[in-house]
């Protein structure tokens, strides 16, 4: 039997074993500490008063219900929300709908099934429409996935400033390797806003 | 059981995605009083509690989308309840970590202030004098005693609403109640404490 008394510390993860985290109606394991602790508990007063003082505290621990909330709370909140929206079958839409774009453009080039000239001058004409894209598509993105501890204007700047020259290059002068150099960008938009959503993820999480 | 708890939540989170104002009018009844307990615990303010509640679970409708049942759908909520009153303290400039009981007075200076016996009437219950003293202890102390011992939470999932190592915790809970205890032991007899 052990000689000295039981600790603060000991009487503590004594009173949690048994009665927190493995209840009486659930069989644990038996502990050695466990058992030498009980043996010290049953020949020590001291030890037998300071149980049954934390035994109270912990009773009365668990009647320390503080939160008083209106009975109609959760109608409450119901209200206060922005229109229900079918949320995830969007945002998958969207994502689908990103990862589309860009495999088609890749498969177009790949496969040199493209009328060069054609294409170029189109390139063109909407490289002024897809920029306007790419701000719509990061604004959708955005408030799908608001996250108020990230600064989105400092991740935007670049991106709308290489758009900005590319719109640019576009209109001046227009060939095959521009074509090719808007499929790339588109490619890399959308594996770039996966990487924010992705980033979103795992920095919640 | 928790699979099934599991699964229940899974489906009900699949409802409120799919649009159902119902479905998510049941998550805020089935998890309002663990928002709560954070809540009450957290903030001082008796006037801002309810709103900073309500702000919480439009938080949860909005980030509902992202959450991927990593963790428990309880202890996702728990953590965006700490972490709006995290920002609440830190905006009203409170302390998280600092002792509340009434400044400059040690513990055997507490005597005197509750010797009162008007004072005692009407609130000689244990539950209500350890809330009195749960409230004087630092706040995080209050957090995860409500945790643990309303909730029944692990180490583990306390650590993973307070993002704090599971060591961490259990030391901050062990010297929680010691210090709960020794108070209330300066202050109430055994006897009184049961009574």
């Amino acid at each position: 039997m052990r000689l000295r008394h039981l600790t603060d510390i000991e009487i503590q993860a004594l009173l949690d074993r048994r009665t927190v985290l493995e209840p009486p109606e659930v069989p644990g394991p038996i502990y050695l500490k466990d058992l030498d602790s009980q043996e010290h508990l049953d020949h020590c007063p001291v030890c037998k008063a300071e149980l049954e003082t934390y035994r109270e505290l912990y009773a009365g621990l668990g009647r320390t219900e503080v939160s008083y909330l209106p009975r109609n709370f959760a109608t409450k909140v119901t209200f206060s929300l922005p229109p229900f929206r079918a949320q995830r079958t969007r945002a998958r839409l969207q994502l689908a709908l990103i990862w589309a774009t860009s495999l088609l453009v890749g498969l177009a080039w790949l496969l040199g099934r493209v009328d060069w000239s054609v294409l170029a001058a189109r390139a063109m004409t909407s490289a002024f429409g897809w920029w306007c894209q790419t701000k719509a598509m990061v604004t959708v993105f955005w408030a799908m996935f608001p996250r108020p501890d990230f600064d989105l204007t400092r991740l935007l700047t670049p991106v709308y400033g290489l758009s900005d020259s590319i719109t640019k290059v576009l209109a001046s002068e227009a060939g095959p390797a521009h074509v090719v150099l808007v499929a790339g960008l588109i490619l890399l938009m959308a594996v770039w806003l996966d990487l924010i959503y992705l980033g979103s993820l795992l920095h919640r999480l | 059981m928790r699979n099934q708890v599991r699964q229940d939540n899974r489906l009900l989170v699949d409802r409120i995605l799919g649009g159902d104002p119902g479905a998510f009018k049941q998550l805020v009844r089935d998890h309002e009083r663990l928002v709560g307990q954070v809540v009450f615990r957290m903030i001082p303010c008796e006037s801002d509690r309810e709103d900073l509640c309500q702000d919480i679970f439009v938080k949860v409708y909005q980030n509902l989308v992202s959450f991927r049942f990593d963790a428990k759908l309880s202890t996702w909520i728990a953590r965006i309840a700490y972490t709006t009153c995290l920002n609440y303290l830190e905006k009203k400039k409170l302390p998280l970590y600092e002792d509340c009981s009434p400044e400059g007075k040690t513990i055997d200076d507490c005597r005197s202030d509750t010797a009162d016996p008007e004072r005692w009437v009407g609130t000689r219950q244990a539950s209500v004098r350890v809330c009195e003293e749960i409230d004087r202890l630092p706040v995080i102390y209050g957090t995860i005693l409500s945790l643990f011992h309303l909730h029944e939470m692990t180490y583990d999932e306390i650590g993973k609403i307070l993002r704090l190592p599971d060591g961490t915790v259990k030391s901050y809970l062990f010297r929680a109640r010691k210090m709960l205890k020794e108070r209330l032991e300066v202050r109430y007899t055994l006897e009184e404490l049961c009574a």
